[in-house]
This record gives C-alpha cells, structure tokens and sequence, in this order.
C-alpha cells in the first residue's frame, strides 16, 4: 500500500512537470510577447515609447533569452523557493495575486461539486425507481435541457430574474463593502451568501449529466443477479437499493470526480467572467491574452496541481469504496 | 402422502413484449409435502426459471401472473403466494424465511463490494435474532458445516476472494441460514466444473437430511436428478408434460419429448459406435403460440389433427405418473370433457 502511494506521488510530479513544460511553451506560441503589446498598446494610446524603459523591462523579465531560458528562470525559483514570478501585466508578484482567488476557486468548484451530488443522486435513483414514470420524464426532459444549455446562457438568464423580480445584481462574490476588507465570519457568511447563484449555474450541467448516468447506472445494476439474490433474502426494498445497487452505482462516480473537477474549473471561466467572480478564470484569462507568461504559466500549473490532487482523492475513494480494487491496488 | 407444503396450480406467467406475448409458463400445477424433494427439468428456454422465480413473487414486475400457489407453513394457516403484494411486509416473511432460493451464478449471485459474512448474518438479523454477534456465530458455523476451511476467517472475505465453489458453497450456507422449510435450487451445480459439481450436490444431500427441508431443484442436467431427487416433472414450452417417480422416468418414460431427453444422454456402457440420439429441431419461442401440444413440430409420434389442434390436458394414466400426450387414449378421452383439468399430481 505504502509502494502504491510512493509511486502515485512520483507519477503526480511527473505529470505536472510535463504540464508546465507544455503549458510554458503553449503560451508563448502566439507570435509577439508582451512586451511588443505593451509598446503598441502605448503607441496607440498616443503616449510616447521609451526605448530604454522597454529595453529595462525586457532584461528584467529575461525576456530577451531563448524560451527553455525564460522556462528554467520559472520554474528553478518556483519549485526551490515557491517565487512564482513577476506578472508583467500587473507589476507584482504572481502568488499574492492569485492566492486568494485559488481559494475562491476551490470554493466554488467545490460547493458546485456538492451541489451536482447533492441534487442528482436523489433524482436519478427517484427516476431510476420510477422508469417511465411522468415524474422520470420530467426529470429527463429538465436535465436535457440542463445539459444542452450553455451555463454562460443560464448564468445571464439567471442574472435577469434576480434583477427583475428581486432587484438585485448578481454579481460576484461579495457585497461592496467585503470586497477590500481582510477576512472574517461576516466576509466569509457574506460569501456563501453569494454562493448559490454562481454554484447552480456552474453545477447544472454537471448535474444534469450525472442525473443521466447514474440513472442509467442503477437501472443496469437493478437487473442483476446479487440484487434478486438480495430481495431473496426477504430484504426491504428500500433498504436493499441503498446497500447494493447504489453502492455499486456509485463507483464509476467516484472515479469521475478526478475529471469533474478540471471541467468545473475550466468550465466556469466563462461563467466566471459573465458573473463578474473573482475567481482565477477571468485573471487566467486576461493573462493568456496579454501573453502575461508568468501569470498564465503559474495559474495552469496550480490549477493542474489541484487537479491531479483531486484525481488521486477520487482513486483513493474508489480504492475505499470498492474491495476489488483494493486489493489489485495493493498486490 | 407427506404433509403439504406447496400447492402450485395452474401457475401462469405472460411476459407481454413488444413481438408478443410470450407465454413463458402456461398453466403448471405441481404438489410438493414436507420433505420431499422435487425435480423440474426441461431445456433452457422452457420456462423453469420463470416458474419458480413467480413462486417466491422475484419474477420481473411486468410479468403477468395467473393462477395459485399456496404455501403452508407449519403453523398457521396456508398463505396465498400469489395473492401477496411482491414488495410486501408478508412475503418478505416467507423470503429467505420458509422459502430460499440458491441461483446458478456463484459468481454474481453475491455482492462484490460486501463481505461474505455481512451478507449472511444480513439474512439471519432478518429472520432470526437482530444481534450482531449472534448472527455471526450462525453464519460461523454454518460455513463450517457446509465444508469451509476457517469460517471465521472466511467471514471477512470478499467474494473475489473465493473459488466458485466455495462460493456456491457460501451461498448454501446463505440460504440455510434462517432454516427454510423449502429450499429452491435454480441450477445450483451448472456453473461449476464437474467434481466440484459432485461435491456440492453430495453437500446438498447431507443437508436435506440434516435439516429436514424440501428441495425444489431446476436443472437441465438428467445425472443431477437421478441423484437428487424423488419425483420429476418435465416442462416442455411453459408446460409440465409429465410428471412421475425418479424411477419411472428412467425406465418408463412415457411422454415422446422424456423418452427423446433420455435417449439424447450419453451412457457409460453404451457401444461406442452407436450413435448419439438428438432431439431434431429446436424449442420454438412460445410468443403468440398456436394450439396444439407444443412439441408437436419436433415429435416423432405426432398425431396429425389431433396433436396441431388441441393442447394435451396432464392425465394420470398409472399410479403416480402423469402425462400429457395423445398417444395414450386415457388423454384423448380426458379432452372429450373439456374444459380440461390442471391439477394432477402423482405424488
């Protein structure tokens, strides 16, 4: 067991070597670099470019080296001294910058994660239960709706209804007046206060898609032989579902919220930027576009880092959940 | 006759597809008494499953059940399987309790993701004392009795863990668990290899004898009923076309489709050069099923407008053997009075 987690770790570090490796040379594929942006941003802008000031900027960030240069000059001081960097775009130090917004980020992947399990699971073992039933086709009929719709669709819908009919803006994650202030109970009970729009939208269609598939789970495993073995044995209908079908059902969920997560987190980018959340998307976003390397480079790395993290939870659960694999693991 | 235990009469279970309905069981009637032990073979496809699956109400729930089957327990008065609701309190009673069933796959038949012995002391909280502790002596030395090495150990394994016959093993001792009065053996031997085969039905034996319970055992396998059973009833398309004494069947098999089974047996003995009897054609799909005596196609002593018109009623035409098949006059004079009588029974 010890081998299987020793081995684990080393497969993570090197799977996000090799992410940052791409990552890095994904970002500076676009031609031009920021530099070159912010001299024809100025240009444009009428103001009067100083060679020298660009020159300065341009030794400062190393930018002037060779890519696998700029990489090394990256990553050495990230992975010995945790500096991730100056972002060009905002003057200061990447860590700071993002530091709080990782966390909002986590926050509310994680909140939507709950939601999605919360909401479907009791849906699609109602409709599972009641195949055909009405109450099943209106379920399927809402969550195909769910599916198709985009959340950036649904994220402006929603802002409109609470506009119009409760005369609130939606926006963000805060209240004016937490927005700069440190944290504390109130700033945090104003978050979650904040939460539900945001994680409803993001969650729909991750709920919708789970309604699907863990119904269908449980209709397949409602046929096999351990469950008529099980009601055999005089069990309780409700009690038996519970102890075998969906126990089994839940398998294939825990290995995907590994993949989940990553599709929360990219995914709510956009709905982020919609929603005016000051979560990593909308920064990640900005960086990428004004090729802000560092910035970008440091962010994708963090969110792989959480990413491959959460895969190895989901494996250990799956490893908890299911003797089977327990065992393979462990031999 | 021993006192009754199961009454099935005229047991019908329709499954309306979108083809048709197919008529999987079509009328059986068959009397069990405390202790005995019956056999109910046919090929695949004719219905077996089905008919005992209806009998403890685990049949699929859009499957349409006709007819009776009455179980009485030992005390109290005789309860009316049929009429009960299938997720009931009263059935759930007389699941595992008076009535447990073994199945074909040792391999599915157990939840992969529990312990052994957390899905035997579960039937045994049930039914018998809802202690933790208790239960797991049961479930102990049941496990012994049915021939486990180091039942406590065996207890806290998973069923990957287990051959195949240790875990039809553990599923006998699963179903005896709560000391049934009759035991239901869905082809309990099929899925496992020869000697272990002859081991677990040897274990089945000893059992019956130790416990003192009926066995209702469904097979294809003719060797498994000559060692197992007393009295066979043969289906053939969702009907039980004949019914008799272990001994009778293998000697005086009266009904073409028995006399072609047991022809189409290899026999220890035999000349070698002769060749193996089959039964031509194969068991035709009962859905929108015309009249007549379903085996007719394939007989070879088919009686043309009698046998393609009329369906052969089950008569008793000696002591303790039932048949149904019009090349015994007493059956063509039974259809002169139709409507035709179901409930024959040998035993």
């Amino acid at each position: 067991m010890l081998n299987y987690f020793i081995r684990r770790l080393l497969y993570m570090g090197i799977v996000l070597f090799f992410v940052s490796l791409l990552s890095f040379y994904i970002i500076n594929l676009p031609p031009g670099s920021w530099i070159q942006n912010y001299a024809s941003e100025l240009e444009a802008s009428g103001d009067i470019v100083d060679q020298s000031e660009l020159e300065f900027l341009l030794q400062r960030y190393g930018l002037d080296r060779p890519l696998h240069e700029q990489y090394l000059r990256w990553i050495i001081p990230l992975v010995t001294e945790g500096d991730f960097g100056q972002s060009f775009e905002w003057g200061q130090p990447v860590w700071p910058l993002i530091e709080e917004r990782l966390f909002l980020t986590m926050t509310v992947s994680l909140a939507s994660i709950l939601f999605v399990y919360v909401v479907s699971v009791p849906i699609a073992l109602y409709s599972a239960i009641n195949q055909y039933s009405i109450g099943d086709y209106f379920f399927s009929f809402i969550g195909l709706i769910g599916l198709a719709t985009p959340n950036f669709l649904i994220a402006l819908v929603f802002m409109i209804i609470m506009l119009r009919v409760f005369g609130v803006t939606p926006g963000g994650l805060f209240s004016p007046e937490y927005l700069r202030a440190p944290w504390s109970l109130a700033k945090f009970w104003d978050m979650l206060t904040h939460l539900p729009v945001p994680v409803i939208v993001i969650g729909t269609a991750g709920t919708a898609g789970l309604i699907r598939i863990l119904r269908a789970q449980l209709l397949d495993e409602f046929q096999k032989q351990y469950v008529i073995t099980a009601r055999a044995k005089g069990l309780r209908e409700r009690f038996l579902i519970v102890k075998y079908p969906l126990r089994m059902a839940f398998n294939p969920i825990a290995s995907n919220i590994g993949s989940l997560l990553p599709q929360i987190v990219s995914g709510s980018a956009i709905v982020s930027i919609v929603l005016g959340l000051p979560t990593t998307g909308p920064l990640l976003f900005r960086a990428l576009i004004a090729q802000d390397t560092f910035a970008a480079a440091s962010m994708l790395l963090m969110l792989s880092v959480l990413t491959v993290v959460g895969v190895f939870i989901s494996d250990l659960l799956l490893m908890w959940l299911d003797p089977r694999i327990r065992y393979e693991r462990s031999n | 006759m021993a006192e009754k235990l199961l009454q099935v009469e005229n047991l019908k279970t329709h499954l309306p597809l979108e083809e048709g309905l197919l008529k999987a069981v079509d009328g059986i009637s068959f009397t069990m008494g405390r202790g005995e032990t019956l056999g109910l073979v046919g090929e695949s496809g004719c219905g077996k499953s089905l008919a005992v699956s209806a009998i403890m109400r685990l049949n699929p729930s859009f499957a349409e059940i006709q007819g009776n089957v009455t179980y009485y327990p030992l005390a109290g008065a005789p309860i009316e399987l049929t009429a009960l609701d299938a997720y009931g309190p009263e059935i759930r009673a007389i699941r595992g309790g008076e009535i447990a069933m073994i199945f074909q796959e040792p391999m599915t038949s157990f939840s992969p993701l529990h312990t052994i012995g957390n899905q035997i002391t579960e039937a045994i909280r049930i039914h018998r004392r809802d202690d933790k502790q208790a239960a797991a002596e049961i479930a102990i030395d049941l496990l012994r009795r049915v021939g486990m090495s180091n039942p406590a150990q065996r207890m806290n394994e998973y069923p990957h863990q287990l051959s195949g016959g240790m875990r039809q093993r553990a599923m006998i001792a699963m179903a005896l668990s709560c000391e049934p009065s009759l035991l239901i053996a869905d082809e309990p031997t099929t899925a496992l290899d020869v000697t272990v085969q002859a081991q677990v039905l040897q274990l089945m034996r000893d059992l019956q004898h130790e416990f003192g319970m009926s066995i209702l055992y469904i097979t294809h396998d003719l060797g498994v009923i000559a060692r197992m059973v007393q009295t066979v009833a043969v289906m053939y398309l969702g009907r039980i076309v004949e019914i008799t004494d272990v001994d009778s069947l293998f000697y005086t098999a009266k009904h073409p489709y028995t006399e072609a089974l047991i022809q189409s047996v290899p026999k220890l003995g035999k000349k070698s050069r002769a060749r193996l009897e089959s039964i031509r054609g194969a068991v035709p799909v009962p859905i929108n099923r015309p009249p007549g005596c379903g085996f007719f196609p394939r007989c070879a002593a088919a009686i043309e407008g009698l046998c393609d018109r009329h369906d052969p009623p089950l008569i008793q035409i000696e002591d303790q053997h039932a048949v149904a098949c019009f090349v015994y006059p007493q059956v063509v004079d039974a259809l002169g009075d139709s409507p035709r009588e179901g409930a024959h029974h040998a035993a």
